[in-house]
């Protein structure tokens, strides 16, 4: 609790430094940061600190009636020493590192943090500011990259906690392998998104959605990928989403408060993307707002982009985006909706499906043929904001999860403990040891048909009860 | 069904592969299994409905809850072993169905007849598309593990759990990994009833031939009561095994070569005079590989360089080390232990402080006092590794848990009364700075918690409404509520 609150003051007593290192990386606007990475981590952290006297005491459970007498519970401890080892990502550098590291304190671990290279102020900051707040066996930074943490990675950890692509994830996956270190990958891939014909309100669905493709310049795992628009609303839906990026970024975009790419590779990356659009002629799709013209690498700045019917064999609809432009692909039903996101998804599961519709039965049916590790109907992104929901991924999207009361149970070892009186009156004359033929051998049978020995919650229940029972017999007794 | 109904098979498949009693067989491989079976049966319907959970103030309104759900296609694969082949394969595939889960089981092939009535029974109960069985060795299943599974159950050595995590690394494949070690054993000062003590290591140590995974592997034991342990432990397998040990229930080894490994354990100990430590009852002579008969066999102080102190013994020998107090076994741990974390830690005490002391000093996944192995057959309890040992745990409500997906799922209305005036977008400077400063309020808001019931809702609004209207109207609501009382008055009456 000690750690927890020390984390809580670091971010408090630091939030200005933090959001300007955060503007520095990511050009994001203090505001977006205050709330999405700053205020999500408190809401942790508080979620961490109001959980915790839950898991302090042993979990008392029932008992097999096998082994009556017999009192089982569960010791929520720490992992194996010397403790976790998270790798943080660069687009959500503050949250994705601290409520990590906060989950790892929240168990009883000390924890060992690899902040992103590719986000420098932050990694500086954190580097400056931990210390500060605690000791270096509790809670310490590594800065550095591929060999840093490839030699990180060469120990035994109780847990690696690892935020970032697959393809790193394997790397990090097959060397915990060879210390039989567990570990929980958050990974990404691209999040389908469907519009409904009996889509709510479509001014909302346009600004939740292209809020959730340019938030953090669309650099967010759970971003709402692509985008399936049934043809009926089609029209409307692009009408509205270019009404909503001119309401949120303006005219010039580059003068609004939209992020930048983390780095200029990465916006040559995405622009590129668009790039190959433009010069495929229509045969690969059609730019219908925004475009590479109005792109600058060297600034990191991508402009806000629509892409109408992209081709699966394009860079947009292979990779995650990562970037706010938005594929809009229509079709006329949510048959051909789940087949072409079956079709492009090919094996792999993503975080994150959103539906946009006004019947549960849409919903549930997209849901259902639709895997994925999250789901939302008529929101996006949302979900990684809560305290109380599991977050994690399922298939190349990653494994484990975390948040609120799943992170200290991802944290802590569940240490299965059983304490048995040891006297001769409850050995029941030994049946369970050889030699075991004959009647003694029937008794034995007869133990595993013993239902479980509920847990009794208060001793004076127990007390309650054991009076009730002695009342009723005397009372039948006297009756007698 | 498959279990019960085909019951003797069963037991007579364990017997030829393992010399199991049936009566062990019965309650520790069967019995433990319908156990385990019955208490998925009665979880599941906690797990069908989705869990409703509190949303963040921050989204409101919304609605969370959590979806149990399989995971990824094809489903999981659990490679199991041969000392419980019918327990280590059956419960881990019991857990991975009823999280809806197809399954393929790869048994032990070193428990043949096992495997061979497994793979005749599977197919009349299940389809292929549903539960499968594969039958083989390294070369199938490392061909398995090429492919990306929901998950990989593994139990069995650290060694091979290495190379299966590594492979499923591969395919982003999450893996269950339940491994081994050696369980150490503390007899404190103040133990129990000796001979209950004795009893419950000897069998511990004895059953299946000492070929689980939980074993107490050794003892250490206080000088104080040192002869007394000796003195009962011999009694008890007297007791349990008679004076000719081949002609009683004891299980046999699993094979030739492994009887021939726990041979050489011990004849290490014998051929090296004194300094090893000493043979006190049972020993290489009364032993006999080619039948895989090992003798119960009790050995007195053996080095920590001895292959019984440095591996995982597996058989039904038991190291006693005498100590002088219980910080010297937390030492005699530490040291032996070095880096790896064992399945168990086992504490004879009557006093809870020395147990505790015991339990915080020396890291284990599983703790139990006063007696040795049960922890593996309850079904409310998570049973699974920590560090070398594994990761990841299962039985009863755990199985569902491990063997599930869980959808986080959030529902949202999408109207425009709901968006707050849009704080949540850009421009985020908007009415002089206002709109920044509402959207910061919103992270202020309390968690909104799940209401159980719309009628607990509903309830909840009419006191809201009557308080306020109460504060802002009482002479109103005063007599608005004298009317309503005399109606419901009259119609009473």
């Amino acid at each position: 609790r000690t750690q927890l609150r020390a984390l809580r003051r670091m971010v408090v007593e630091n939030k200005q430094a933090i959001l300007s290192a955060l503007f520095q990386d990511l050009g994001k606007h203090p505001i977006e940061a205050e709330v999405g990475e700053v205020g999500t981590t408190l809401i942790e952290i508080d979620e961490l600190l109001s959980q915790l006297p839950a898991y302090a005491k042993p979990q008392q459970v029932p008992s097999p009636g096998l082994l009556a007498p017999c009192f089982s519970e569960i010791r929520y401890e720490p992992l194996r020493s010397p403790g976790v080892f998270v790798i943080a990502p660069c687009n959500y550098p503050v949250n994705l590192s601290l409520v990590p590291v906060a989950g790892a304190l929240a168990a009883g671990n000390p924890v060992v943090l690899k902040p992103s290279e590719m986000a420098k102020n932050v990694a500086s900051l954190l580097v400056k500011l931990v210390p500060e707040y605690f000791p270096s066996s509790v809670f310490a930074i590594v800065e550095g990259g591929i060999p840093e943490t490839t030699k990180l990675l060469q120990y035994p950890w109780g847990l690696i906690f690892f935020t970032g692509s697959s393809r790193v994830g394997k790397i990090v996956a097959a060397q915990a392998a060879q210390t039989l270190t567990p570990v929980i990958l958050e990974l990404g891939g691209k999040s389908p998104t469907y519009i409904a014909s009996d889509c709510p309100e479509m001014r909302v669905v346009a600004d939740r959605l292209i809020w959730g493709k340019t938030v953090n310049a669309g650099q967010t795992c759970v971003a709402p990928d692509y985008v399936l628009c049934h043809r009926d609303v089609l029209d409307q839906f692009i009408e509205e989403a270019k009404k909503s990026l001119v309401r949120m970024y303006g005219e010039d975009a580059q003068k609004s408060n939209l992020a930048r790419i983390i780095s200029t590779e990465s916006a040559k990356r995405i622009i590129s993307g668009i790039k190959e659009v433009e010069l495929g002629g229509e045969s690969k799709g059609k730019i219908i707002y925004g475009g590479s013209r109005l792109c600058d690498a060297s600034s990191r700045f991508v402009a806000p982009t629509l892409v109408l019917e992209p081709s699966l064999d394009t860079q947009l609809m292979r990779e995650e985006i990562f970037g706010p432009v938005l594929p809009i692909i229509p079709v006329n039903s949510s048959e051909e909706a789940i087949q072409f996101v079956a079709k492009q998804q090919a094996g792999m599961t993503p975080l994150a499906l959103y539906v946009f519709t006004r019947s549960s039965g849409t919903f549930e049916k997209v849901a259902a043929a639709c895997p994925s590790a999250t789901l939302v109907r008529n929101d996006v992104i949302v979900q990684f904001g809560s305290s109380s929901l599991p977050i994690g991924g399922l298939g190349s999207s990653g494994f484990g999860s975390y948040h609120g009361k799943y992170s200290i149970e991802s944290f802590s070892h569940r240490r299965a403990t059983i304490y048995k009186p040891a006297t001769a009156a409850f050995e029941f004359g030994g049946v369970r040891y050889a030699p075991y033929d004959g009647f003694k051998g029937e008794c034995f049978k007869m133990l595993t048909k013993i239902p479980q020995v509920r847990v009794l919650h208060s001793r004076w229940i127990l007390f309650t009860l054991l009076l009730a029972l002695v009342y009723a017999v005397g009372a039948l007794a006297i009756q007698q | 069904r498959m279990i019960v109904e085909n019951k003797h098979a069963i037991l007579s498949a364990i017997f030829q592969d393992l010399g199991k009693h049936a009566i062990e067989a019965e309650v520790g491989e069967v019995g433990t299994t319908l156990i385990e079976i019955d208490e998925l049966l009665s979880q599941l319907p906690a797990y069908a409905k989705p869990q409703q959970v509190p949303s963040p103030g921050l989204l409101m309104p919304a609605f969370s809850e959590i979806r149990y759900e399989p995971l990824r296609s094809p489903g999981c694969l659990v490679i199991s072993p041969f000392n419980y082949p019918i327990n280590l394969s059956l419960v881990p595939v019991a857990g991975s169905l009823a999280a809806g889960n197809p399954v393929i089981l790869k048994p032990s092939e070193m428990a043949t007849n096992v495997a061979t009535l497994l793979a005749k029974l599977v197919p009349q109960y299940f389809e292929p598309s549903v539960f499968a069985i594969v039958e083989g060795g390294i070369p199938e299943t490392t061909q398995l593990l090429q492919h990306p599974w929901g998950l990989v159950f593994f139990t069995g050595s650290s060694r091979v759990g290495k190379i299966v995590a590594a492979q499923a690394a591969q395919t982003l494949t999450p893996v269950i990994l339940e491994l081994g070690g050696k369980s150490p054993t503390y007899i404190a000062k103040d133990c129990p009833d000796m001979r209950v003590v004795a009893d419950r290591i000897c069998w511990g140590k004895t059953v299946n031939g000492g070929q689980t995974c939980v074993a107490p592997d050794y003892v250490l034991c206080h000088r104080d009561v040192l002869d007394q342990f000796v003195k009962d432990a011999k009694k008890s397998l007297v007791r349990m095994y008679g004076e000719d040990a081949q002609k009683s229930n004891l299980t046999r080894i699993i094979n030739e070569d492994s009887a021939k490994r726990i041979i050489s354990g011990i004849k290490e100990v014998e051929l090296g005079g004194e300094s090893k430590g000493k043979m006190i009852y049972g020993g290489s002579k009364l032993c006999d590989a080619s039948s895989r008969f090992v003798a119960p066999t009790i050995v007195l102080g053996p080095t920590l360089g001895t292959q019984l102190m440095k591996e995982e013994i597996f058989g039904p020998v038991l190291p006693i080390i005498p100590v002088s107090s219980d910080e010297e076994a937390i030492e005699f741990i530490a040291k032996q232990q070095a880096v790896m974390t064992p399945l168990a830690l086992y504490v004879f005490t009557r006093s809870s402080c020395v147990f505790e002391k015991i339990a915080a000093s020396c890291p284990s996944a599983t703790l139990v006092r006063n007696d040795v192995i049960v922890q593996f057959g309850s079904p409310s309890l998570p049973i699974g590794g920590l560090g070398t040992s594994g990761y990841g745990c299962y039985h009863g409500k755990y199985s569902i848990d491990s063997f599930s997906h869980k959808r986080a799922t959030i529902y949202k209305p999408a109207t425009v009364a709901f968006e707050y005036g849009g704080v949540r977008y850009a421009p985020y400077d908007d009415w002089g700075g206002l709109k920044g400063k509402m959207f910061v309020m919103l992270t202020k808001i309390p968690k909104i918690p799940v209401l159980h019931s719309r009628w607990i809702g509903i309830a909840l609004l009419l006191i809201l409404v009557n308080a306020v209207a109460s504060t802002l109207f009482p002479v109103e609501m005063q007599e608005m509520k004298e009317t309503a009382f005399n109606l419901f008055a009259k119609i009473l009456s």
